[in-house]
Order: structure tokens, then sequence, then C-alpha cells
């Protein structure tokens, strides 16, 4: 009886348009949409480019002229200069063709439209400029002997910093939207944890009512529907992940096995989700799916799929919410599996998710034990 | 007007729904208007750094202190990886043991560690003061000076700033990368929400099969019929967009002002092009159990690739060319341009907002066709 259930659960389950739709074609779209958008924003919206910048040269003063031409030329360019008079650099700036104008006249000075980190450094290049130049004189009138070595020490190539990585994953800062997908497909899994409840109740469903007038023990019946919802919600992750991963070619490195584990366990832990709220949530099949999508959407947005800035505010000001809240938990445990070389916090992740669905398991067992009808 | 009133009675039913998604509309735009200055002066950009000290002496804690002077230095809340990943610190410095001793010595590789995600301008910005920092304490020593006289002076030549102009251009904001996030730019995806969720629900129940057989029994003639339903809908349109114009104001803090009109007149041509577009999925879909996933599908996708969630300027060409075929994109044109993301031009904006009433012209005429089509097939 059990494996008659179970499969027929399955096959009923994955004739649902609904379902399908919401939980393997949505997504898709949606990943579709991050990828057509967000491949390469990290690089364009993070990564240092040569700052445009306009220069006025009042006087024409050939130490200056050869500083702009050290720090625009080689490999990593600081500026990409433009050299102008004042009218025509004003006019550069206010149609937004250049950053900043570094006028070179008695002193160096600078005009910016904006207050981004790109005039921060615009700035900061000038001040260097100003501090060697200001050096340079208390030299020149403390001690004029100490000059030679003075400038020679100024114009020396330094090399004190060393870079440490960070992580040895994904380097973009947008994968966390696609990590977030993912949770928000194993919570919403969650829709067809609400059938084990109401194909199982006789005041849910007719089909509830004949089984429960079944010679088949409810113990069974239950474990029957639950396994499988448990089976059509790692259909569905499954499905999600492979299609991001070889279609989409998102890149979850190279650990992709662990992907697939941490999202199965994650559309079991929405599917037992939805069992509970199923067995919470007394009323019709349109009350209890309405508690469920809402649990599933509010806590993909408290993880970050619809902000991706929520997740970190949440982690510094209430981490709890991060800890309880199921789709941030799965989010984390791909988040973790990327950054960490190790696997530590990837497993306790993975134990937190297992032990969530124990308890939403257990208490959807507990309210819907021992239901007895007056009538069917 | 008992088609009005059988619409109004619909959309009361259908109102919890719609004043649930505009309470969470407001308290997120609530929280992004807070997230949206504009300054009229320049100011230099703070870092949150993370220092760890290793060498711990007198020099190293002379740095630390400089730093601190321009920078905050912070204590992460979280491991230090995440908080550079999620960018709730910019930049971590580690001095390195023997630091004091290699600002005298020819050595001075690995004085610092640097950890950060991105070769970001702020990373290039540390690496340069840093630099500047040594090379500055370095060549005060080479002129004979003591190590902490040497500190001294380079701190007090680098406290000289130079002057800087702040100058007001409505380009000065597209420079940066997170402009033009105003009040406006995120209604194409609500007004969608709104429009399709409630509007094209009410639609599809007045145009239930039987309801509109029983109507065309009555004594109604169509033309009344569609009269007193397009009232209706102006009003649920005409109440929406007037409700979020009233929130603009809220946030702007006062009466719209200048070019600030051009936005409301933007948004109303947008709420118009959204209620059609709800208005024609009403008479192309066959169930409401679809209507949710149609809205999601298609207030996302547009919103994605119109540049409503990320600025066009940071959208690539082949996005760029497909979102021209949707009215969402000309609308965030408009927006860009009001709000600085983009150079204002008059003859441009009012250029855009032609093609947005092209695009309301078109899906309207869409509308009256399929509604034939309908109702010739019913009849």
């Amino acid at each position: 009886m059990f494996l008659n259930e179970f499969k027929y659960f399955i096959l009923s389950t994955l004739r649902e348009k609904m379902l399908i739709r919401w939980l393997i074609l949505f997504p898709m779209l949606l990943g579709t949409m991050f990828k057509l958008t967000m491949s390469g924003l990290s690089e364009k919206e993070f990564n240092f480019r040569a700052i445009p910048t306009a220069v006025v040269l009042e006087n024409d003063d050939g130490i200056f002229r050869d500083v702009i031409k050290q720090v625009s030329e080689g490999d990593d360019p600081l500026l990409k200069v433009t050299y102008a008079d004042s009218e025509e650099a004003e006019k550069l700036l206010k149609d937004g063709e250049v950053e900043g104008i570094i006028t070179s006249g008695d002193t160096v000075s600078l005009t910016v439209a904006g207050s981004d980190m790109e005039e921060t450094v615009l700035k900061a290049f000038t001040d260097r400029y100003l501090t060697q130049e200001k050096l340079i004189k208390d030299a020149a009138e403390k001690d004029p002997a100490s000059l030679p070595a003075l400038t020679e020490s100024l114009t020396e190539e330094l090399d004190v910093l060393e870079e440490k990585s960070v992580t040895e994953g994904v380097n973009d800062r947008y994968i966390i939207y696609y990590y977030n997908l993912l949770a928000m497909v194993a919570v919403c899994s969650s829709v067809t944890g609400l059938s084990v409840v109401t194909q199982n109740e006789a005041d849910q469903s007719p089909l509830g009512a004949r089984k429960c007038c079944s010679p088949t023990p409810k113990l069974i019946s239950t474990l029957a529907v639950m396994l499988g919802c448990w089976a059509v919600g790692a259909f569905c992750m499954v499905t999600s992940v492979t299609f991001l991963a070889f279609v989409l070619r998102v890149g979850f490195g190279s650990r992709l096995g662990y992907v697939y584990a941490g999202g199965i366990l994650g559309s079991i832990m929405g599917s037992s989700l939805g069992f509970m709220i199923a067995s919470l949530v007394r009323g019709s099949y349109e009350k209890k799916n309405a508690v469920a999508m809402t649990v599933s959407l509010g806590g993909s947005f408290l993880s970050g799929l619809m902000v991706g800035n929520i997740k970190p505010i949440l982690m510094e000001k209430a981490p709890i919410v991060n800890t309880l809240n199921p789709p941030a938990v799965i989010c984390d445990c791909f988040y973790y599996l990327n950054i960490d070389s190790g696997l530590d916090r990837y497993l306790g992740k993975m134990a937190e998710m297992l032990a969530m669905t124990v308890v939403f398991t257990m208490i959807g067992f507990v309210f819907t034990r021992r239901r007895k009808y007056a009538s069917l | 007007m008992q088609v009005f009133k059988l619409f109004m009675l619909i959309l009361k039913k259908k109102l919890p729904l719609s004043v649930t998604i505009m309470i969470v509309f407001m308290l997120l735009y609530a929280g992004m208007a807070f997230l949206d200055d504009n300054d009229d002066k320049f100011t230099e950009s703070k870092l949150d750094i993370v220092i760890n000290d290793l060498d711990d002496t007198p020099e190293s804690r002379a740095l630390t202190e400089f730093i601190g002077k321009k920078h905050n230095i912070v204590t992460p809340t979280m491991p230090l990886k995440d908080a550079l990943y999620f960018a709730t610190v910019d930049y971590s410095l580690t001095i390195n043991k023997g630091y004091s001793e290699k600002l005298t010595s020819d050595d001075t590789s690995g004085m610092f560690v640097e950890q950060h995600v991105y070769d970001s301008y702020s990373v290039a910005y540390m690496s340069s003061w840093l630099d500047e920092y040594v090379s500055c304490v370095r060549a005060c020593t080479a002129s004979g000076e003591s190590l902490t006289d040497a500190i001294s002076s380079a701190e007090e030549a680098m406290t000289l700033y130079t002057e800087v102009t702040y100058m007001s251009s409505d380009a000065g904001n597209a420079n940066g990368m997170t402009s033009g996030s105003g009040f406006f730019r995120y209604l194409p995806f609500i007004f969608l929400s709104l429009m399709i969720t409630v509007l094209s629900s009410v639609m599809m129940s007045i145009n239930d099969k039987e309801v509109r057989f029983r109507t065309n029994c009555s004594k109604i003639r169509t033309t009344s019929f569609v009269l007193q339903i397009l009232a209706g809908s102006v009003v649920y349109v005409l109440a929406v967009w007037v409700v979020f114009m009233l929130l603009g104001m809220a946030f702007s803090g006062g009466i719209y002002s200048g070019t600030a009109w051009l936005n409301v007149v933007n948004s109303g041509i947008f709420a118009v092009i959204s209620a059609f577009i709800a208005v024609l999925i009403s008479l192309l879909l066959r169930t409401q159990a679809s209507l949710n996933l149609v809205c999601n599908t298609l207030s996302i996708s547009m919103s994605f690739l119109c540049g409503v969630f990320i600025p066009q300027s940071l959208l690539g060409d082949t996005v760029l060319s497909i979102g021209r075929f949707f009215p969402a994109f000309w609308y965030v044109k408009v927006s860009n341009m009001l709000t600085g993301a983009e150079l204002y031009s008059s003859a441009k904006v009012t250029q855009y907002m032609l093609i947005e009433v092209c695009f309301a012209a078109a899906i309207g005429a869409a509308v009256l066709l399929v509604y034939k089509l309908k109702v010739r097939s019913s009849e």
C-alpha cells in the first residue's frame, strides 16, 4: 500500500501544472533574468578602472605634466586624462564625461560634481602631490643638503602590501541572488507539503475522506505522501540546480555535488515546513496555501531575494533571524560552501536544516494525529 | 450604473490584497528613500577599515591612529571574510611584525597584508595612501630626521588638503553607479503588480463566461457596459496613482516643484500603460489561478530588462536592446534624466514620453481588438 500511495502521489503532483510552473519554470525564468542582467555586474560596479579626468594646465608646469603622464600610462593607470582649457573641462564635467577637473596653477586644485569614491581617489592623488611638494619645500628651507636623499626616497618604488585572498570560491557578490533563488525553490516546496494534510484529512478534501475510510493505516498513508512530497521537492530542486549550473553556467565552484546535497535537504525541509503549516492552520486549502506562501516569500525577502543588502544588515543587527529563517539557512549553506575552503560551516548549516526538518515533521505529526470525525 | 457597482463590489473584495501590496511597497520605499541622498558639497568618502596590528610598536600605533583620523576603524560583528564579502567592512589591513624596523630599512616588502573582495576604488585608494605614508616617513628619515620626528613631519604634510570646488551638475550623479535610485524608479514594478493582481482579477470575474452571458441577456447595452467598466478602472488606476504621488510628496518633504512634475506625468502615463496591460492579460487568460504567475513573470522580467532593479548604466547591450521593446525602458530613461542619472534634455524627455504614449495606444488598441474578438466569439 505504501508504495502504491507513494507512486500515485508523485504522479498526481507532477501532473499539477501550477506546481511545475511555480517550482520549475518560474525559477528558470528568474534565473535567466538574473543571468542576463547580473553577469559581469560585480566587475562593472566594484572593480577599479582608470578615472576619466580633465587636466587644466594654467602654468606650463613640466613636473606636474610628468606626474600626470606617469599615473595615466602603464598597465594599471590611475587616470584617463583629457587635457583641456578650463571652459572645455567644465563642459566635460557637466556632461558627465569626466569625474573631476585637476587644475594646475599656482597650486593644484580639484573640481568635482559628486562625492563618490572616484572623486575621493582624485583628491587623494592631488593631496599626495601637494604633500610631496610641501616636504620638498620644507627640506629645501631647513637643510638643502638633504634634498637629494629626500627626493630619491620619494621617487623610490615601494612594495609595502601583500594581498591575501578572502575566498578561493566565486568572488561575485551577486551570486547570493542565485543562492536565494534556490532557497526560494526549496521553501516554496512547502506548497507540496500542504498535501500531506489536505490529502489525508477527511475534512480537507474528498480524497482525504476516501482515504479515512480505507483500511490503510493513517501513519502509512501520511508517511507515503510525506516521502512523495520530499521526492517531488527534491526533483524540482535538482532540476533548478542543473538548469543554473549547466544551462546558465552559474559558477557554483568545484563542489557541485555539495550544492545538490544542500538543495535537496533544503527542499525536504521546505516540504516539512508545509506539512507543519498545514497541520497548524485550521481551515481551507486556500488559507493554508496563503500562509505557506507568506512564510516562504517573506522568509525569502528576509534572506535577500528581493533586496540583497538585507542579509548583511540582519547578520549585523539581528543574527537570530538568519539562524531561524529557513530560506536564510539554505542560502547560508550555499554561501559557506563558496566562501570557505573547509566544510565546517556548511555542515553546520546542513545539521541545522536537518534539525529543522525533524522539528517541522514532528510538529506536523503531533497536530494531525488521532483526528476523529463524527460523519464523513 | 449596475456594472460600475458590480465592478466596485468585486474591487472591494480585492481591496485587502491591494492594500497589503501597497503597505509592503511603502515600507520598502521608506527604507530605500533614506538611502537616496544627494549632497550639494563634496565630502570625502570614509572607509570602514579593520586593522590588525601585529607589530604593536609606537610607530604602528601612530599609523593606526592616523588612519583613524581619516576613516572609521571598526571591529566586525561577524567573521571578517563575511564582513568583507558583504561589504560591511571595506578593507582589512594587517600591520605585520617588523613594520617599524622596515620603515628605515631597504626592504619594505610585506609591511602590510591587505584583504578585500574586489580591486575596487577603495582598495586602490588605500593602497596608494599606505604607499604615500611609508614613502613620506622614509623620505623624512632620509633627510636626517629621527623616526618619531619623521612620522610627525609625514603626518603633518599629509594633512595638507587640496582645495576642492563642488560644481552642481545634472550629470554629477551619472558618474556614480548607484544614482537614479529615486522614488519614481521602482514605480513600474509596483504599478504592474498592483494593476495585474487586482484589476485583471476584477476584469476576469466580470468577463467570466457565465456572468458575461447573463449580462448579454440583460437590457444593458454593450457601449454602456464597456463605459461603466472603463469608469471603474479609471477610478482604481487614479486612486493607486494618487496614493503613490502623495507618498512621493511625503518622502520628498513637500509639493513637487520644477522638473519633478514631469516625473508625476511620466508615472501617470505608465499607470495607464499598466492598466491596459492588466486588462489585456485578463482577456487573454482563461483562469485566475495563473494570474499570480503571469503577474510575477511579467513585472519581474520587465523590471530586470528595463533597468528598474539594476541601473541601465550597468546593464549589458543585449539586455538594453531587448529592454527597448518594453514601455518600462522608456519610463526609466525619463526617470533617470529627472533624477540626475542621465543628462537632462527636455527634447529627449518629450520624445521618450511620446514613445510611452505610443505604447499605451498600441496596447489599448490590442485590448479593443481582443475584446471585440471575445465578444464576437461569445455571441
